[in-house]
């Protein structure tokens, strides 16, 4: 991308701010591409088109919302990316993990269930379980499981109303659990009561 | 479950932006007096709390490659 001279500022002022938002738009990309090195190609072709279109931000916004929005449509509209097969949305039940919890002595006597219920499941495993996750809730909540995102910035991310953040993760919530004891069973991590745990 | 005040279902419905701080004040004492009263609910919130403090900590834990802005900058001089 050739700099003329009145692109040399425009250059420095994207790159700070790029370099205020790197480290986290890494993480998301992680978690939404799987693995280091699909992230960082997501990563960069964001940053590619971000640059492209900087002249359309609008300055004294919040920055970290635009280049994330890029970042995830980037990943929603990628045609390689792997469709997986994912939990069915009307399969999300109340307090599974914690019922099914209980269905097991061990941990519904422990004084910490959940923890010890998904210490058993290693980050690839959490990673699988949120993988199936369809996309509307997947991305919802791979920004709300990073820890950095308030309800409003995930609304602003991605373009949606605050409510309909609220009500998507709620529901990934939900999912999440069902897929996680789904992977745990399938991974002989965690056994069905029923079959003498 | 017969509590005073907000009902289970109530407090169900709120359970998931009580442990996130995203409702009012009112909301939030509404609640948490609930779940003051209401052992099931109080041990639903606990245990949910609980998955969610421990998926954060593993989905959050990635480490960034040393030269993760050069790799990001030296992209937008390759030509397209």
């Amino acid at each position: 991308m050739p700099n003329g001279p009145t692109q040399v500022g425009h250059r420095a002022e994207f790159e700070e701010l790029l370099g205020t938002v790197a480290p986290v738009a890494y993480k998301v990309a992680v978690r939404l591409a799987r693995n280091p090195d699909d992230a960082m190609d997501l990563l960069q072709d964001a940053t590619v088109q971000a640059y492209k279109g900087f002249e359309t931000f609008q300055r004294g916004s919040n920055f970290r919302a635009w280049f994330l929005r890029v970042l995830t449509n980037r990943f929603l509209k990628s045609k390689s990316r792997r469709v997986l097969e994912t939990v069915p949305i009307d399969d999300a039940e109340d307090i599974y993990l914690y019922r099914k919890s209980q269905e097991l002595g061990e941990e519904g006597n422990s004084p910490d269930p959940a923890g010890l219920l998904i210490d058993r499941l290693d980050v690839e495993a959490v990673q699988d379980a949120l993988d199936r996750l369809p996309d509307e809730f997947r991305t919802v909540a791979v920004m709300y499981f990073m820890n950095d995102f308030s309800y409003e910035e995930i609304a602003d991310i991605l373009e949606i109303p605050i409510g309909t953040v609220r009500s998507r993760l709620h529901r990934a919530r939900k999912l999440l659990q069902k897929a996680l004891w789904e992977v745990g069973v399938s991974r002989g991590i965690v056994q069905e009561a029923t079959s003498g745990v | 479950m017969g509590c005073e005040g907000m009902t289970c279902l109530e407090a169900f419905k709120k359970l998931d932006d009580y442990l996130d701080r995203e409702l009012t004040a009112d909301e939030a004492e509404a609640v948490r007096a609930h779940l003051e009263k209401c052992q099931h609910c109080a041990e639903v919130f606990e245990f949910d709390a609980a998955v969610v403090r421990c998926l954060k900590a593993k989905l959050s834990r990635i480490d960034l490659p040393p030269d993760l802005m050069a790799q990001l900058t030296s992209r937008l001089d390759t030509p397209a």
